[in-house]
């Protein structure tokens, strides 16, 4: 007879090869059961088994940053998760013995709500929630995937209404364990779509490839999962000629980039906050006299804080979603269009900002009839450069 | 080691780890295992240049080398980065023979000897090794089936690399002396080429902005202006073809303003506004009897239209050797034609930038030249900077409806 007397759990999270983690794990988690539930347990197998239970959610989550200047080729979003658990199990005259189990994960900053369960994987094809895409005609679109050998998707396909384009299977030297993260239409030339993909390397969330394909008047891409099962997602372009489209991304519930365009009104504000002093004018170095043009208010801090507020106009009701995500995004950026990002791929600079809208009434056809947004945004740094 | 099962993890939730105490005290005996069964080895195709990174691999693997359109000959493929050991062999498909090759760093020598119970003679070092592996196919040992190369990791590699670095030379295309047919190429401006000078187009003056290629091979387009155009018959120059003057006459310019060129003289020279077609001989040894590429390519300062038609003409025989080319015999003359449009421009001045197509052409001299696929790569302009795809390009519309009379 034996009883689990501890567990031992080794971690590591890492980037790069998924076989080549470090030696050392980042962190060593014991765990020991009480020595009275081993005795009891020893004495009696009738009575329930031990149980040992990790949580350790929070610390992947320290080695999880999201790495994204607003080129999609150079995102860093997930990192590998190594687990050892090795359990200890001890007999009646004191003999121990021990075995190990190793299993591997890839770790995003998503989250799931209180109905999906615990331990939420969450889509393990399409990582978006809304079930159209809504996006400024001519401009690039991203769609994240899930795509693995063994779950997720094995296959793309793009089509306009029933007739297949083009295909774009991830296969080759792209397997295994990816994250295809980028789908760009573009229609500057003429009416072709462009459509590129980006996968990241089989073993390197961090590494990624780029493949194209160019197939003409997409209008709907559908996605099979390796047990063959296919679902569709719809490509709508909206075109506001009164407004300049302005794009927002940010890391959504299922922890990869997820683009959303606010196709109608921005308006830009700043507010400033002052601390001050009243400092003396006063010169009484020869006759008593006041230094006229000398400033009586004297400042201690004048900041200043930009914020941004934009309508999405008129968009599908599915992205009532995708606002909710948004809400609760830790990461959202903007896009500066004078400046191309740093590691290049022809984007435009991200710039970070903050959701400031905290209430959102989320719309419905039914009440609403047609669904528009009107959001917050805060600049995520200061107007004058504040950090030291 | 396979991992086969990978977990997402969404880190703003709460995840948790069970361990449980498995341990059963009166472990009922098990059943016995089914017996093993050989596992299904999927083969991947591999064109001959293409390689695969085996990122993260275990087991057996199959690549397929295709040896259609080849002549026999040497294949040779690289293997690079190799770390941990692999075995290796070449085969005919359908009869796994051949004795392994094994590679690999010495300093896994005790894991192979406990997975393989074989004995490793590695190479010593912790840097990656490289090798290759040459099999030459002759009417002995291979009857046109493709080869098949396996690839045995009893122990899971990372990051080694299979290239199929060269294979054996194609198929030429036939001689007309043997298919009858000789294929022309003909291609012309249906514009003035006009170069974009501050917004503005302008007639170009030379034809250095364009590049055409048949198989890499530079041919030179004689004129910028309309009409003006090159025919590229695909046959040795030594039989010094001479066109059958069966309905039109050969010499001089072109009949009328209304002729195309395509229906119209075989030569002509330039005159007024019209450019001059000329010719020019490409041997059938340097195309193939599969795929052959045609290169037209237009730098993105100038704006070009052309048209392109491809034809296949019989041939008869003229003193001993076949140097009669029929043109314009509306009865057995047929062709494929596409129009290709090089006007997606800019005045910003660049050499990168270009309006290019790509067209693969097979059944060269045969009765019925085909266009298998045709691949157009234009400037775009994204975020204020004009760019071409790093890709080849795009397919793009062709077709192989046939025109008679030509």
């Amino acid at each position: 007879m034996k009883a689990l007397k501890q567990a031992e759990l080794q971690l590591w999270v890492y980037g790069g090869d998924i076989l080549n983690h470090p030696n050392n794990p980042n962190y060593l988690l014991t765990k020991v059961v009480p020595s009275i539930e081993v005795a009891n347990r020893l004495a009696n197998p009738d009575i329930p088994k031990s149980v040992i239970v990790f949580e350790i959610s929070e610390l992947i989550k320290d080695y999880v940053t999201i790495e994204f200047d607003g080129n999609y080729n150079a995102l860093v979003q997930t990192k590998w998760v190594r687990t050892a658990v090795r359990r200890t199990y001890v007999e009646a005259d004191g003999t121990e013995t021990s075995d190990t189990t190793v299993k591997y994960g890839i770790a995003f900053r998503g989250y799931g709500n209180i109905a999906e369960g615990i331990n939420p994987e969450l889509s393990k094809d399409l990582m978006i929630s809304n079930t159209v895409i809504n996006n400024k005609c001519g401009s690039f679109i991203t769609a994240p995937f899930y795509t693995t050998s063994e779950d997720g998707v094995a296959r793309v396909d793009y089509f306009q209404n029933q007739t297949q384009l083009d295909l774009n299977p991830p296969v080759g030297n792209i397997s295994q364990f990816t994250i295809a993260q980028e789908v760009k239409i573009d229609s500057a030339v003429d009416d072709v779509i462009t459509i590129d993909k980006t996968f990241s390397v089989t073993t390197s969330p961090d590494d990624s490839i780029s493949t194209e394909e160019i197939p003409v008047d997409a209008n709907r891409i559908t996605y099979t999962d390796s047990s063959g099962v296919s679902r569709s997602i719809d490509i709508k372009c909206i075109d506001d000629c009164k407004y300049d489209a302005q794009k927002v991304s940010f890391i959504n519930k299922f922890g990869v980039m997820q683009d959303m365009w606010f196709f109608a009104k921005r308006t830009d504000s700043m507010s400033s906050q002052r601390e001050s002093y009243r400092s003396t004018k006063l010169d009484i170095s020869n006759i008593a006299s006041y230094k006229v043009s000398n400033h009586e208010n004297s400042y201690l801090e004048n900041q200043g804080k930009e914020r941004f507020t934009m309508n999405t106009g008129f968009i599908h009701e599915s992205y009532g979603e995708v606002v909710k995500e948004l809400l609760v995004s830790e990461y959202v950026y903007m896009y500066d269009v004078n400046r191309f990002s740093p590691s290049g791929g022809y984007s435009n600079l991200a710039v970070p900002v903050s959701i400031a809208s905290s209430n959102v009434d989320i719309k419905t056809r039914l009440n609403d009839k047609l669904i528009e947004y009107t959001l917050e945004f805060e600049a995520d740094s200061d107007f004058i450069q504040s950090v030291r | 080691m396979a991992i086969d099962d990978i977990r997402k993890i969404n880190v703003r939730s709460p995840y948790y780890i069970t361990v449980e105490d498995e341990f059963e005290p009166d472990v009922p005996i098990p059943p016995d295992p089914e017996p093993p069964t050989e596992p299904v080895v999927s083969t991947t195709d591999l064109a001959c240049g293409n390689s695969i990174n085996y990122a993260a691999a275990v087991g057996v693997k199959k690549i397929r080398i295709s040896t259609a359109n080849r002549q026999y000959g040497d294949y040779t493929v690289t293997f690079s980065n190799i770390t941990i050991p692999i075995k290796y062999r070449v085969y005919n498909e359908g009869t796994a023979t051949g004795s392994y090759t094994t590679k690999g760093l010495s300093q896994y020598a005790d894991e192979w000897l406990e997975n393989t119970g074989e004995v490793l003679s590695g190479t010593a070092g912790t840097t990656p090794i490289s090798a290759s592996l040459t099999h030459t196919t002759n009417s002995g040992n291979n009857n046109g089936e493709n080869l098949i190369l396996e690839i045995l990791a009893p122990m899971p590699i990372s990051g080694t690399v299979v290239e199929i670095t060269s294979c054996a030379s194609e198929v030429v295309a036939p001689p007309p002396s043997t298919s009858g047919y000789v294929t022309v190429i003909t291609l012309y401006n249906t514009a003035n080429l006009t170069k974009w000078v501050s917004g503005l187009p302008q007639q170009a003056s030379g034809t250095s902005a364009v590049t055409i290629k048949l198989n890499d091979v530079n041919i030179t387009l004689p004129s910028a202006k309309i009409n003006g155009g090159i025919r590229i018959i695909c046959s040795d120059v030594t039989p010094d073809w001479i066109v059958d003057p069966t309905t039109l006459p050969y010499i001089g310019n072109k009949i009328n303003a209304s002729n195309l060129p395509v229906w119209a003289n075989w030569t002509y020279s330039a005159s007024g506004n019209n450019g001059q077609m000329t010719t020019v001989y490409v041997n059938e040894s340097a195309l193939t009897s599969s795929l052959n590429k045609l290169e037209v390519r237009t730098q993105a300062d100038h704006q070009a239209q052309y048209k392109l038609l491809i034809a296949s003409h019989p041939t008869s025989e003229s003193g001993g050797v076949n140097k009669i080319l029929t043109h314009n015999n509306s009865e057995t003359v047929t062709g494929v034609q596409m129009t290709l449009n090089h006007t997606f421009g800019t005045d910003y001045s660049n050499g990168q930038l270009f309006n290019r197509n790509n067209i693969y052409l097979s059944d060269l001299n045969e009765a019925l030249p085909t266009i298998s696929s045709n691949i157009f790569n234009s400037p775009k302009y994204v975020s204020g900077e004009f760019f071409n795809d790093p890709q080849e390009g795009v397919q793009f519309n062709f077709s192989n409806a046939r025109y008679f009379g030509i």
